[in-house]
């Protein structure tokens, strides 16, 4: 900080805080229907200060972010009072809100690739954030300031101005929306889950950038992310919010040393470990609720194991417990030792817990030097460049990569979604290079024996068809002569944990994570040896994530079907599979046990994702 | 559980309901003129071809509801009755180009390659002919006809169809759960039939109810121009030709087929929109 800037400031405003929410609620307001949005917010933000909202999907964080930003859709009204540098924000008119944006507040939205404007320069986006008095200089002024500004961002390459954002990898995107965000000096920065969208190792240096901004200009930031680890890694303060409330808020150090709330310690429990395989990782029952739907008690109260009649009776307050920590939980002085038992607990079991060798066997999935070559016009792309793998059956195998790495292609060879360029494929000895070639016998035995569980549970059942006829469906196509289908449908729901009720459901009646319960049972109705997993837990809240890996340890443990994992996350490779392959730009660049691969890395870019990956202490 | 969501979801499908009120009155009219094109001989008060040249034309009276025509024929009977021709011809075309623009496009968006562009070089052909004038030039040819008017615009409206259709296909083919059918090893035709189809039969449904209006007007307008129906047949398109030199001295019995026409095909269309928003938020998959 140089002595100018902190001449700057006057002295008041760092006993002040610089953003100060209370009581901030924010309701739906449809012709027949008020849902409730946000309920009761209260938070603060000094300046220098980084706070994390921590939430799953549903829980208001983007509401409430946007609810500061004066950028709510219509529908959605706020009450409370939002106020910043003593002007309650809710009550300005539209034309003073516009004029805070960008100069008071800024804000960073979670996806790169639909934030910038797709048909306009770098440049020129950032010349239209700066403040109004660069209106008026010339166009060489603009682009100095321009490149100035980008320079800040760690983007060191003059020619970026003149370059238009889809010419950009997503984390040049993300630091040209920083940049943007930061344009005209904002003293509050909002960011709504900056990294999501974005590689493990790009998602660590953009948080390490935001830090270092906040630090250099003393700013406030408020992160919102689902990840409870990157809130512990980056921020200061920790505010979990849960449908719509607030449930727990604590410093990060001590939050991380003892959560006080039954769900942010489920919530703890179920984000799995890199350094560690569990037996089984703790999961939260359920999903989040409709705010609506849980008025009147601790909206925790439903899936929450300590519930009792008291957590029931009323909306708990969010009260002091030690010096600086909130807590909505009645029963956490009851129950504070019981959760700390069952932490302790889990750290045993974790230590216990070792990877069997496998021995080798003749593999079911033999790969060898596959490649494949994507052209469009003069452009050619080289997604797998000699990839060999082998899968034998029963084997849970771990297939590591950023986006671009070649791993889902890879995957969708295996299925015959996608035919290799060159290479072989031999899948329980049948030859599949290309799967148009195979006779029709071959076909349907390659289809009992390898499976394929889709990223995206959301848009891969018929939106149109109910639950049972997708997975009658399923059965007969496995086997026309079927006969009992209800039968096997209720046990197949039976399997993945769903009542034989759900048959009649539409899938738009269920959450991500029973739908993708729905997706693995339509998986399994082919009786298949393997089944693929193509980030098959990574569209889920992390509380849901951890239902479904123990779901397929479960059916691993009754069907002994081995399973192919294509995620970016090497927390759930150590948790799932036994061996891995880690890939980079269509190569693979390391494999070997799980264990040995990810406790001594050989590969600089295996190391690399290791170290990027969230964790609480010197990670930025 | 399932105890914990199950009021979400109820409470979610009860929010549904309550059909507005100008949908009702569109279905109202289009429930009248399909019953009167169905029953019209057993509701008209007088026989619609009755002439009586001594009346001649008149205004409205208490024997003639909308007056008659200067052939003394019932206006009000005649309007009964010729709604068959008004809906019989549009419902023929909507309903083949639904079969057949819908199969042609189904199968051009899920096959692609050459078939999709034989199927959409034929569309294309299709579209650059200027519809209305080559009925008009074929059936000045033919002698007209309310029948080859409808062979005339069924083929030239079925592309209109199948270009829709196509796009919603190629919309949904790279969707997990197209691919997720293909993976199970379930039959092509069977992914489109009973996977895509349903998907993309909202546009499919919208579409059919425009073309339904639009085939409404169409063949109203070679009526009145001489080429739909032959001379004498009551026809809400022949009747306003008939009667418009009437429209100063007895303004109903022309504009009161040319009403319907209007009232009929925007009733039409606002179903169709009605439909279509329905059939889509059954299936929203967010």
């Amino acid at each position: 900080m140089t002595s100018a800037e902190i001449f700057e400031q006057p002295t008041k405003q760092v006993t002040m805080p610089l953003l100060d929410v209370t009581g901030l609620s924010i309701v739906h307001k449809t012709a027949n229907a008020t849902k409730t949005v946000v309920s009761g917010i209260d938070l603060s933000i000094s300046p220098g200060e980084m706070i994390a909202i921590v939430g799953e999907s549903g829980s208001g964080k983007s509401i409430t972010a946007k609810a500061i930003m004066g950028l709510l859709p219509t529908g959605l009204i706020p009450s409370g009072t939002v106020s910043y540098g003593g002007t309650n924000l809710l009550s300005l008119d539209e034309r003073d809100r516009r004029l805070m944006r960008g100069s008071e507040i800024g804000m960073i939205l979670q996806d790169p690739f639909t934030m910038l404007n797709p048909v306009m320069r770098c440049g020129k986006i950032l010349a239209e954030s700066l403040s109004p008095e660069f209106a008026k200089r010339s166009r060489s002024e603009k682009r100095q300031e321009a490149i100035r500004r980008l320079a800040e961002v760690g983007i060191h390459d003059p020619s970026v101005v003149d370059r238009y954002p889809f010419q950009l990898s997503g984390g040049m995107r993300q630091r040209v929306a920083i940049a943007a965000a930061l344009a005209r000096d904002p003293k509050l920065l909002i960011a709504d889950e900056p990294s999501t969208a974005l590689d493990v190792t790009t998602q660590r240096e953009i948080l390490a950038l935001i830090k270092e901004i906040q630090r250099t200009r003393g700013m406030g930031v408020m992160l919102i992310t689902h990840d409870l680890r990157l809130a512990f890694g980056t921020c200061d303060r920790v505010h979990v919010l849960y449908a719509g409330s607030l449930l727990e808020v604590a410093p990060s150090v001590e939050f991380e040393h003892e959560p006080l709330h039954p769900y942010s310690h489920g919530l703890l429990l179920s984000e799995p470990p890199v350094d560690r395989k569990l037996h089984e990782m703790l999961s939260i029952p359920g999903s989040v609720p409709d705010p609506d739907d849980v008025t009147g008690m601790c909206s925790f109260a439903p899936r929450c194991q300590w519930a009792s009649a008291v957590c029931r009776e009323g909306t708990p307050a969010l009260v002091q417990i030690g010096t600086d920590r909130l807590s909505r939980c009645v029963r956490i002085d009851e129950i504070r030792d019981e959760m700390v038992q069952l932490r302790k607990r889990i750290q045993a079991e974790a230590t216990e817990a070792v990877s069997e060798p496998d021995s080798p066997v003749e593999p079911l999935v033999r790969v060898r030097d596959v490649y494949k070559q994507f052209s469009s016009g003069k452009l050619s792309v080289r997604a797998l460049d000699g990839v060999s793998i082998d899968i034998s059956d029963g084997q849970s195998v771990g297939i590591v990569g950023e986006s671009g790495s070649g791993k889902t292609t890879l995957a969708r060879m295996l299925i015959g979604l996608e035919t290799a360029s060159g290479g072989e494929i031999e899948i329980c000895g049948i030859p599949t290079t290309d799967w148009s070639k195979l006779s029709r016998r071959d076909t349907s035995r390659l289809r009992s024996t390898v499976q394929m569980v889709f990223q995206d549970p959301y848009s891969s059942l018929n939106p149109k068809r109910s639950i049972g006829w997708t997975l009658q469906e399923a059965i007969r196509t496995h086997d026309p002569k079927a006969r009992n289908i209800a039968a096997q449908e209720a046990e197949l729901l039976k399997t993945v944990g769903l009542p034989p009720e759900y048959g009649q459901r539409k899938p738009v009646g269920l959450s991500g994570g029973e739908r993708q319960r729905v997706a693995i049972a339509r998986a399994l109705a082919a009786q298949p040896q393997l089944l693929i997993c193509d980030e098959s837990v990574s569209a889920l809240d992390m509380s849901v994530q951890a239902q479904i890996l123990n779901l397929f340890g479960k059916i691993r443990a009754e069907r002994g079907l081995g399973y192919l994992f294509i995620t970016h996350d090497l927390a759930i490779v150590r948790q799932i599979s036994d061996y891995v392959y880690v890939m980079h730009r269509g190569r693979v660049v390391e494999s070997g046990p799980t264990k040995e691969v990810l406790e001594q890395p050989a590969d600089p870019y295996t190391r690399k994702l290791i170290t990027s990956t969230p964790q609480s202490s010197d990670w930025l | 559980m399932t105890a914990v969501l199950e009021p979400g979801i109820l409470s979610r499908s009860r929010r549904r309901g309550r059909i507005p009120w100008i949908v009702v009155a569109c279905s109202s009219v289009i429930f009248v003129v399909v019953l009167s094109a169905f029953l019209g001989s057993m509701l008209v008060p007088l026989n619609p071809d009755a002439q009586d040249t001594a009346l001649g034309m008149s205004g409205p009276s208490g024997a003639h509801l909308l007056g008659t025509d200067q052939l003394g024929r019932d206006i009000f009977s005649r309007l009964i009755v010729g709604s068959r021709t008004a809906i019989v011809g549009p419902a023929i075309v909507a309903l083949s180009s639904m079969i057949i623009g819908d199969l042609l496009g189904l199968f051009a968006g899920y096959r692609g390659g050459w078939v999709d562009s034989l199927i959409m070089r034929w569309v294309d052909l299709m579209w650059s002919i200027p519809a209305l004038l080559l009925i008009i030039v074929v059936a000045g040819a033919f002698g007209g006809g309310y029948w080859l008017a409808i062979g005339l615009l069924i083929v030239l409206i079925v592309p209109l169809d199948v270009r829709v259709v196509r796009g919603a296909t190629i919309e949904q083919m790279p969707r997990p759960y197209v691919e997720a059918a293909r993976t199970l090893g379930v039959p092509g035709r069977r992914i489109l039939l009973s996977h895509i189809w349903p998907n993309v039969a909202p546009v499919a449904v919208a579409n059919t109810f425009l073309i339904f209006a639009t085939c409404l007007v169409s063949l109203s307008g070679l009526s009145y121009l001489g080429l739909g129906v032959s001379p004498g047949t009551p026809d809400w398109g022949l009747m306003l030709a008939e009667n418009l030199s009437l429209l100063f001295v007895s303004p109903l019995a022309a504009l009161a087929p040319g009403l319907m026409i209007v009232l009929t095909a925007a009733s039409t269309n606002i179903l169709g929109d009605w439909v279509y928003e329905r059939l889509s938020e059954k299936g929203v998959s967010r």
